[in-house]
């Protein structure tokens, strides 16, 4: 047998635990997936069926009928992937002070707390796959278009953990941050085009979500899965994302290195 | 019964006072919660606008009539939330650890202590924001004014009734099911679907938010009796609603508190 | 004892009369099978909490209720206070039957969980006890008056505006008493209260109970682990074991007066029976110490300790010894272990 360094075994084993973790409460995990992913879509589904079956629509936001439909249904696959309440359980780690005990172990506690989660996060991409490909045999999506919005999604789901981090740092300071991450899961709801596809904004607001990267978690990987955004927009994304990435994660270190001597000074 | 009522009374007084006095201890979390619950406003309110700027109107309700709407279903649920929601939220652990019985053995009814105990004053923004609201977009909607008010004031305490007892038969079934928090998520799940006018919705899911999950309640009958264009057929399922949920819920805490005394020891 | 009830010897605040109370409840087995079996077939497992349980207290009568965790006593409390139905037998508390909870009944008792808090956290003292003010309707002059009399009793004036989280332990107990009592009740069921204290902060808590129950003539029913709760405070006191109850009387009864108990420690470990052949007629019994290997404990009459001594000093090596006097503590570890 190879032996596995330590560096990436406790990365590997972390990211094990997560999965049984998940599958250990998996009657949860489906009730939960039917609160926050079907009924959203019901409620925004229904929108469409108002403005064109009950009223007399031809277009809306230039799109028919159909298209705004299969935006709901695609956004579904990647809506689930961007929920995630790591920064939660960093706040209450901070509150209650036993994130001094994880900063005691041998692991790096913020991406300790991002590979348990992924446990979960891997059993909806796989759902997520499942659907996909069951789709792409009787529509017109390409399977291969959602692997590329996947791929954006999971940059965009790192994007959501290292915002996250970063609001989270509030705690060291207000002794909570659940009014902040709360603020920025609203905000993010609208500005992710789960609530409605981002291209519905006039023309004098675009810039509100074209400036963010929320998009990035379910509007972006739902057009490109279906195919309204191709080739180069694709990688025109891919780089958006990676320097979203590269910015924040610096961004992070700084705050955590700051902040972070605060809390020990203080003696946690 | 005078003196009973009185009494109650006098709870909810001193809750309130109480409850004052606690935010006043916790400013920064007050200012915070406010904001929040200011943005989470805001953010419907951008829904609305982002809808209504790609169309006049959606199955004949006007963007001045949706804004009246948003208007009604902010103060509505700012009642509820200022004087209800967190004892929601509480409730599935007082059933669990035990605090039902210090609340069983006061001389005042135990679901009105229960539902009493905290209330949270950061949604007082929404409500001043959704009468705000209401009297900006009034006119154009459609809503008369005048002496119409009152009947304003009369509907959002009717939405907020409704919440309060459909609220509390999800809350009940923490007798049965422990998992609480899980139920109380399915709840807001459903729940957001009261959020929009249930002239948006398909006939069938129209009748089911008219009874069987009456979050049409809350807001979007209310207005359309404001505006002018409610039906009478409404009303009667608004009765037949909350006389209902009523009786269901009391039969429901009765049941339940008879399984948490032959359970527990 | 109370002195103001005495005319009336013959009131009773309770009466149980072959109480019993079973709990069922129902097993889950794991996984999503578990759930469709809970849904179709439960299975309900019935456990009895107390069984056949009989006394009667007086007015004004403070009584410990003991046994070890499990034997029943907060189940009995719950019966008491009207929580739960008895399964069998019947309660009478106050005149009445506690399970119905009238106004009348429950304005007249009190529960304090020393386990648990009731009194409102995030409040100040002073405005937790406003809210229980309007839930008894209590006249606000009179509740005023009681507070300062209560609070100066139990040294915490100073503390009434502190939020009750910032209190300490002790402290917070205090409060969640002055809570209990504020509405002047007349039966009042104590679980653990000194549970956590310090000795000091407990000692004064025992203080103000026994001159509360002098003076109010309050009739008390409490539970303790803590033996010295118990007999500093109770002239009675009832013991559950397993559900039953096993001793109704005054806890004196249940101590030898002249047994006291001998610690020896060897230089060596020894067997119990080489030491016993040595002692045969003095002692009652002998025991190995759990904690120690080399020492082994004797009980014995107090008049034979001399003798005792001498004889093992002669034949063993003894580094060290002490001897302990009967006390509450003891003679309840030994109900519990079920050697009595």
């Amino acid at each position: 047998m190879v032996r596995i360094p330590f560096f990436l075994g406790w990365r590997l084993s972390t990211l094990r635990n997560g999965i049984q973790d998940s599958l250990a409460y998996r009657w949860d995990f489906f009730l939960r997936l039917f609160g926050s992913a079907l009924v959203p879509a019901i409620v925004q589904f229904t929108l469409w069926y108002s403005a064109f079956k009950l009223g007399s629509a031809e277009t809306l936001g230039g799109n028919t009928y159909a298209e705004l439909v299969a935006y709901t249904a695609t956004s579904m696959l990647f809506s689930q992937l961007r929920t995630g309440d790591q920064d939660f359980t960093i706040d209450d780690m901070i509150r209650t002070g036993t994130f001094s005990a994880a900063l005691l172990r041998p692991v790096r506690p913020l991406e300790f707390i991002y590979l348990r989660s992924m446990g979960e996060k891997l059993s909806v991409m796989i759902l997520a796959s499942l659907i996909a490909i069951t789709a792409s045999i009787f529509t017109s999506m390409h399977f291969s278009h959602f692997l590329q919005g996947l791929g954006i999604a999971i940059l965009g789901n790192i994007i959501h953990f290292q915002i996250g981090c970063a609001v989270v740092t509030l705690a060291f300071y207000w002794e909570q941050s659940y009014a902040a991450i709360m603020t920025k899961n609203i905000i993010v709801s609208l500005l992710s085009g789960e609530m409605i596809p981002l291209h519905f904004f006039p023309e004098n607001l675009t810039w509100l979500w074209k400036g963010l990267p929320f998009y990035l978690y379910i509007y972006g990987p739902t057009q490109i899965a279906l195919g309204r955004w191709t080739g180069g927009d694709v990688t025109h994304q891919l780089w958006i994302a990676l320097a979203w990435i590269a910015g924040l994660g610096l961004l992070v270190r700084m705050l955590w290195s700051y902040s972070i001597r605060r809390y020990q000074a203080l003696g946690g | 019964m005078n003196k009973i009522l009185a009494q109650h009374w006098d709870i909810f007084k001193t809750s309130a006072r109480n409850n004052l006095v606690r935010e006043f201890f916790y400013r920064a979390n007050f200012i915070a919660m406010t904001m929040v619950d200011f943005v989470w406003a805001l953010v419907e309110a951008l829904f609305f606008h982002v809808i209504y700027s790609n169309t006049a109107a959606l199955n004949g309700w006007t963007r001045d009539q949706g804004f009246f709407f948003l208007g009604l279903f902010l103060a509505s649920d700012a009642i509820f939330s200022i004087f209800f929601q967190r004892n929601f939220w509480y409730f599935p652990g007082a059933i669990n650890s035990g605090d039902l019985d210090s609340v069983l053995i006061k001389p005042a009814n135990p679901i009105f202590l229960l539902l009493t105990r905290s209330m949270g004053f950061t949604q007082v923004t929404n409500l001043i924001l959704g009468i705000f609201i209401l009297s900006r977009y009034g006119t154009s909607a459609g809503f008369p004014g005048g002496w119409h008010w009152l009947a304003v004031v009369l509907w959002i305490f009717v939405g907020a009734l409704i919440q309060v007892l459909v609220r509390m038969f999800f809350v009940l079934t923490s007798f049965w099911i422990e998992r609480g928090y899980t139920v109380s998520s399915l709840y807001y799940s459903f729940f957001q679907m009261g959020a929009r006018p249930d002239l948006f919705y398909p006939t069938a899911i129209r009748y089911t938010l008219k009874s069987a999950l009456p979050f049409a309640f809350i807001a979007s009958v209310p207005a359309q009796f404001l505006v002018g264009i409610g039906r009478r057929g409404d009303l009667l399922l608004l009765g037949a609603s909350i006389i209902g949920y009523f009786f269901l819920t009391r039969w429901m805490w009765r049941k339940g508190l008879r399984r948490y005394q032959s359970a527990s020891s | 004892m109370g002195t103001a009830n005495f005319s009336t010897p013959m009131t009773y605040s309770i009466e149980a009369s072959h109480i019993g109370r079973d709990f069922r409840s129902t097993k889950k087995k794991p996984g999503f099978k578990g759930i469709l079996s809970l849904l179709f077939h439960p299975e309900i497992v019935v456990k009895q909490a107390v069984t056949d349980v009989s006394f009667q207290i007086r007015e004004g009568e403070f009584v410990g209720l003991i046994g070890s965790n499990g034997a029943g006593k907060t189940t009995l409390l719950k019966v008491l206070s009207g929580l739960i139905p008895p399964t069998t037998g019947t309660a009478t508390v106050l005149q009445e039957t506690p399970f119905d909870r009238s106004l009348k009944f429950r304005k007249n008792i009190a529960l304090v969980m020393g386990q648990k808090a009731q009194l409102w956290w995030d409040l100040p003292a002073v405005e937790a006890f406003d809210l229980l003010r309007a839930i008894y309707q209590t006249d606000p002059v009179v509740h005023r008056a009681r507070l300062d009399e209560l609070a100066t009793l139990l040294g915490v004036t100073s503390l009434m505006q502190t939020q009750i989280r910032r209190l300490s332990l002790g402290e917070r107990m205090k409060m969640e008493i002055i809570g209990a009592i504020l509405h002047r009740p007349k039966l009042l069921f104590l679980d653990e209260p000194t549970i956590g204290l310090d000795i000091l902060a407990a000692r004064r808590l025992r203080a103000f109970l026994k001159e509360h129950n002098k003076s109010e003539g309050t009739t008390i029913i409490l539970t303790s682990h803590n033996m010295d709760d118990i007999s500093e405070l109770c002239k009675r006191i009832l013991v559950l074991k397993e559900g039953r109850l096993l001793f109704d009387g005054a806890p004196s009864v249940l101590i030898a007066e002249n047994e006291c108990q001998l610690r020896v420690q060897f230089s060596t470990a020894i067997d119990p029976g080489a030491v016993k052949e040595n002692l045969d007629e003095l002692v009652f019994g002998i025991d190995k110490d759990p904690d120690q290997q080399e020492t082994l404990l004797f009980t014995l009459d107090r008049k034979q300790l001399a003798s005792a001594i001498q004889r093992l000093m002669s034949s063993f090596t003894v580094l060290d010894f002490s001897i302990q006097e009967a006390s509450l503590d003891r003679a309840m570890t030994k109900i519990y272990k079920g050697e009595a």
